[in-house]
């Protein structure tokens, strides 16, 4: 140990590992923007209870804008993560309300006794192809009125997976209080009904302020103001269209 | 990452010709076969000090084999000759034991498997900090060899589910973990120690994960080891295995928000665990004697 070469050696093996590893970082750090995708795992016990609560019961929730922190030099600064305010999404429950859905499907096929391991990798595939769909028609409405900021299409990926959590109640309660019949006959269906209406309007609050913009803070008065009415009421119904029909589609196509 | 790095390292660096002189040159007549003259091919590095340099390369038990790199020159630096030596477990001077150089430390693997036993322990932040998974493979193979006792045999399984899961966890706890601080130019070496730094910009580092998820896995292994005299399939064997399942589900999310420094996230952290250890529940109750029993009913109801 006492050897001079052998320490040159230590040495030289030790930056080339560190070489080597910076190197990864880099290119993986291109592809996956890990401080953004962080923002959104930044949750906390009663923030996710309370969101669950309130993608059931959006009925009496009250102030449904995001708080935002300014920056010091006073411009309009970062949201503020979800540990801090209700509104803000995440990515925990919808990835978790993924995995948990596709489990509890698989698990209720088994005790019905319909149960092949294939199954397992049918319902991830076609809960995968769901979300797949549903971000691309999203990315194509923004393209189509021109709603391009870098972070909302996580904003949306993220608001577009609260539904598994309403998928999630409706198959569970109808398979307790069915009996196994699954989500045919009335109960399942006024489940069903109940949990769309309830992400619909959980969905039409929250995306008013992701894809509406404030007037205020838009563009200058005058003829410009006539282009943003109309933007604003295509805006307006895209919105609606989304939430409800498309929503209703999804929603079906995975509870049944 | 850590075991592995070193070694690349090493190899490139001039142990290729050591590399190519290992295998010939110990049965060749060189000062291999107990002549202690030290012949100087190679006299630059010593093989024998970048043995004990490197711990947890693995390489030191052969890689003193030719003396005839060893740097260092005035001892006669080689083996002792003599019937009683070559069965003899002695090596070269200055050889760090085999444990040690392999990374296996069971005092550290006792402590750490009494923390996890004991649910009423305080987790230590730096208790991982060595991530060695020693530990966990031997309760992994435990956990195949019980299940084989009860008939079934399901290594496959068990791998599977056991890297699949721990790439998954791996990548969603270091995302919910708390971001490292930005380095800056005054860093000093407690901070190198703290945070080594994942991909993803967190304390937890894969070897960490997969190291913490081994250890906890200890009260299943002991439920499956009941499985091999009594049949799990019935009532007992089911409370038993949520028994064991809510105790690795809460000594694991102790573990990771310790050595995540999460703070208030612990039911969050504990549901996917809970999830991946059902998954090795299941393989307890569907693999011990009298399973079918399950099934058997499902068709009869």
């Amino acid at each position: 140990m006492t050897d001079p070469t052998a320490q040159m050696g230590f040495q030289v093996g030790k930056s080339a590992m560190m070489a080597g590893h910076d190197y990864v970082e880099q290119n993986f750090n291109r592809y996956v923007n890990v401080s953004a995708l962080k923002h959104y795992f930044n949750v906390s016990n009663s923030y996710v209870l309370n969101k669950l609560f309130l993608v059931l019961f959006p009925w009496r929730h009250k102030p449904w804008s995001r708080q935002q922190r300014l920056s010091p030099n006073g411009q309009e600064g970062f949201f503020l993560p979800p540990r801090e305010d209700i509104n803000s999404p995440d990515m925990y429950i919808p990835v978790m309300a993924f995995v948990t859905y596709i489990l509890l499907e698989t698990l209720l096929a088994g005790l019905r006794g319909a149960f092949h391991p294939e199954l397992l990798g049918l319902t991830a595939t076609t809960a995968f192809a769901v979300v797949i769909i549903e971000i691309l028609g999203l990315k194509f409405g923004c393209y189509l009125l021109s709603i391009s900021n870098e972070s909302q299409i996580l904003d949306l990926v993220a608001y577009s997976g609260y539904k598994f959590v309403g998928i999630i109640v409706t198959i569970f309660l109808s398979e307790v209080l069915n009996g196994g019949r699954g989500t045919g006959g009335w109960i399942g269906w006024s489940i069903f009904t109940y949990t769309f209406l309830a992400n619909a309007l959980f969905l039409l609050r929250s995306l008013k302020y992701v894809l509406l913009p404030e007037n205020s803070s838009d563009n200058a008065r005058g003829a410009s103001y006539t282009v943003a009415r109309a933007q604003r009421n295509r805006r307006t119904q895209f919105l609606f269209i989304y939430s409800y029909v498309v929503q209703l589609i999804f929603m079906w196509v995975l509870s049944r | 990452m850590a075991q592995f790095f070193p070694q690349n390292a090493q190899s490139p660096y001039g142990s290729s010709a050591q590399n190519l002189q290992f295998y010939p040159s110990s049965y060749s007549t060189g000062p291999v076969s107990g002549h202690t003259t030290p012949s100087q091919a190679y006299g630059a590095y010593g093989s024998g000090s970048a043995a004990s340099a490197y711990p947890g390369a693995g390489f030191g038990a052969g890689f003193g084999a030719p003396p005839a790199v060893s740097g260092r020159m005035g001892e006669q630096g080689g083996l002792r000759t003599g019937w009683l030596a070559a069965f003899g477990t002695e090596g070269y001077d200055g050889e760090p034991p085999l444990l040690e150089e392999l990374g296996v430390n069971f005092e550290h693997i006792k402590f750490k498997t009494l923390t996890v036993l004991n649910p009423l322990a305080r987790i230590d932040q730096h208790i991982m900090d060595d991530s060695d998974l020693a530990g966990p493979m031997l309760f992994f193979l435990l956990f195949g060899t019980f299940l084989l006792f009860s008939g079934k045999v399901h290594f496959g399984y068990i791998y599977g589910l056991a890297l699949l899961g721990s790439v998954s966890l791996h990548i969603i706890l270091s995302l919910m973990s708390p971001p490292l601080p930005s380095t800056t130019e005054t860093q000093d070496s407690h901070d190198h120690t703290d945070g080594s730094g994942s991909h993803f910009s967190s304390t937890l580092t894969f070897p960490r994960s997969a190291s913490v998820l081994g250890y906890c896995l200890l009260p299943l292994v002991m439920t499956s080891s009941i499985g091999i005299l009594v049949p799990m399939d019935g009532p007992l064997g089911y409370v038993l295995t949520t028994a064991a399942i809510v105790w690795c589900t809460y000594s694991s999310s102790g573990m990771f928000c310790a050595v995540g420094r999460m703070k208030g996230m612990r039911g969050l952290v504990a549901y996917p665990l809970a999830l991946f250890y059902v998954g090795f529940g299941i393989m307890g109750i569907f693999s011990s004697r009298g399973a079918g029993k399950l099934a058997a009913k499902a068709a009869g109801a």
